[in-house]
């Protein structure tokens, strides 16, 4: 408050010093009571204000005016109005013109080209110019009150800029989100092409081999090659190129495992609605393959087929259980004797899920049941 | 009777296992070509006595097995069977048009095929 009183004060002193006598306006003890009490409300206020007065408005303002004049202040002091602002004139003349005809002007958000600090400054205020009359009712003078508001045009400005900028920003990085997920299902398709190349080419060695047990070897390497291959397939036709969708994948599987479309129709696939990484999701294929060809194999004796079936189901949100079951003779003992690589890659893939092995002989059969959880621990 | 197949592949291994695969069951192949220009050149050699062609739906060299299916189709009165992992609604729309033998999903598994090959034998006999 004090250095608004002592500011109002500099200017009122400044005022009272200059010698009007010879302006338009006479001596300042001559002015008309109207101006007075103007200039006193003005000298008291912190708000930016100024008069024009006089048939050729001279202009007296206030401390807070004299801030937006900035180098012409204090020269401006009781100057024409016009000369003061010269370089806006044509955009104050019609206010000014408009005001003198008795008419109040207020202007929310004007623009000025002002020159009052050395160079050519976009500005903007808001202000109203308001008629002063005289007892007879004369208009004499223009009180405006007004504020400069450029720091507001201008920070709204940069913040409408800045919003731009944003959303650019925004809008490139998920274009480069797309182009990413189109690249790595464009590595998938490789990675799948790639790995079918090896399938063909174990096929065209597989199918010139004469000794029947190296050939079987061989086609349940095939196998294993493909159920990996498989997972990489459904990676590119996903949404997600890092996930895959086990339902459609295990019952694609089965589709490929079964050789006739009899053992097909034997198979149930059970999978509840569940995504997995690649990471995981290629562990579990190997185990797949594994208990369904041997399930397929030795389950049953040729003159009695029966039900086989895969399921992976949700246990909780984060536990999976993978089964495969059949009603039939058992597969275990079988595996177990024709060398045990099927049994080694099922624990080994398992132990690689961090998953509990259960294999159970049942009533009808045997189960084996694989727990895990379905993201990696970490 | 004993089906002649064009296999129209640009990746000659899977040709070539595709073609052990056919001649291990009894076709007759005429030959592999990777691309459009390669398939019309074996057609207008062989094309009377090719039955039908195994056709991929990206060729080398910027070809496209639907366009290639369509000459094949309008020329020689050949017949495609699709081999394709991604074949979009649009493509086999226009696919379609010419009266393909069928289509089928890739990697392909020989049972699929020789399925495929078997229904077309028993349709022409």
């Amino acid at each position: 408050m004090n250095r608004v009183d002592a500011s109002g004060q500099k200017i009122a002193a400044l005022v009272r010093e200059q010698d009007w006598s010879s302006t338009p306006l006479g001596p300042a003890d001559a002015w008309p009571e109207a101006l007075k009490l103007l200039l006193s409300i003005m000298m008291g206020s912190h708000q930016p204000m100024f008069v024009i007065w006089g048939e050729d408005h001279r202009i007296i303002y206030n401390e807070g005016y004299a801030e937006i004049l900035a180098s012409k202040h204090p020269a401006a002091l009781g100057m024409p109005f016009f000369e003061v602002w010269h370089e806006i004139r044509a955009d104050l003349e019609p206010i000014v013109a408009q005001a003198m005809a008795g008419e109040s002007v207020f202007m929310d958000d004007i623009e000025l080209l002002m020159h009052r600090k050395g160079f050519p400054e976009e500005t903007h205020f808001s202000f109203s110019y308001t008629p002063v009359r005289d007892p007879d009712g004369r208009i004499v003078g223009i009180f405006c009150p007004c504020v400069e508001t450029t720091g507001l045009v201008m920070s709204q400005r940069q913040l409408r800029e800045r919003e731009r900028d944003l959303s650019k920003a925004i809008s490139i990085q998920e274009t480069l989100l797309e182009e990413k997920d189109v690249l790595l299902a464009e590595v998938n398709h490789r990675v799948k092409n790639s790995l079918q190349l090896v399938v063909s080419a174990l096929n065209l060695q597989s199918r010139r081999i004469k000794d029947p047990a190296t050939k079987a070897a061989f086609e349940q390497a095939i196998t294993r090659v493909r159920a990996i291959t498989s997972v990489h397939e459904r990676l590119y036709k996903s949404d997600n190129p890092l996930a895959v969708e086990m339902k459609t994948y295990l019952e694609g599987l089965a589709d490929d495992l079964a050789v006739t479309p009899e053992m097909r129709d034997q198979m149930r696939v059970e999978v509840d609605d569940v995504t997995m990484g690649t990471e995981r999701a290629i562990p579990l294929a190997i185990i797949v393959n594994e208990l369904v060809t041997n399930c397929l194999k030795y389950a049953y004796p040729e003159d009695r087929p029966g039900p086989i079936v895969l399921s992976l189901q949700k246990r909780s949100d984060d536990i999976l259980e993978l089964a495969v079951a059949d009603e039939g003779v058992g597969m275990l003992n079988k595996e177990e004797s024709a060398g045990g690589l099927g049994t080694k890659l099922v624990a080994t893939m398992a132990s690689q899920l961090e998953a509990v092995v259960e294999k159970s002989a049942t009533q009808e059969g045997f189960k084996v049941s694989i727990v895990f959880s379905r993201e990696e621990s970490t | 009777m004993t089906l002649s197949v064009l296999i129209v592949e640009d990746e000659m291994l899977l040709a070539l296992d595709l073609e052990d695969i056919l001649i291990d069951a009894g076709y007759d192949v005429v030959g592999n070509a990777v691309d459009m220009h390669q398939a019309i050149a074996m057609c207008e050699k062989h094309g009377e006595r090719i039955d039908i062609a195994i056709m991929d739906v990206h060729l080398a060299r910027g070809t496209n097995g639907v366009e290639t299916a369509k000459v094949l189709r309008q020329r020689w009165d050949i017949p495609s069977l699709f081999v394709s992992g991604n074949i979009d609604k649009k493509m086999q729309a226009i696919a379609l048009e010419w009266e393909p033998a069928g289509f089928v999903g890739k990697p392909f598994s020989q049972r699929e095929i020789l399925k495929a090959l078997a229904a077309l034998s028993a349709n022409a006999t």
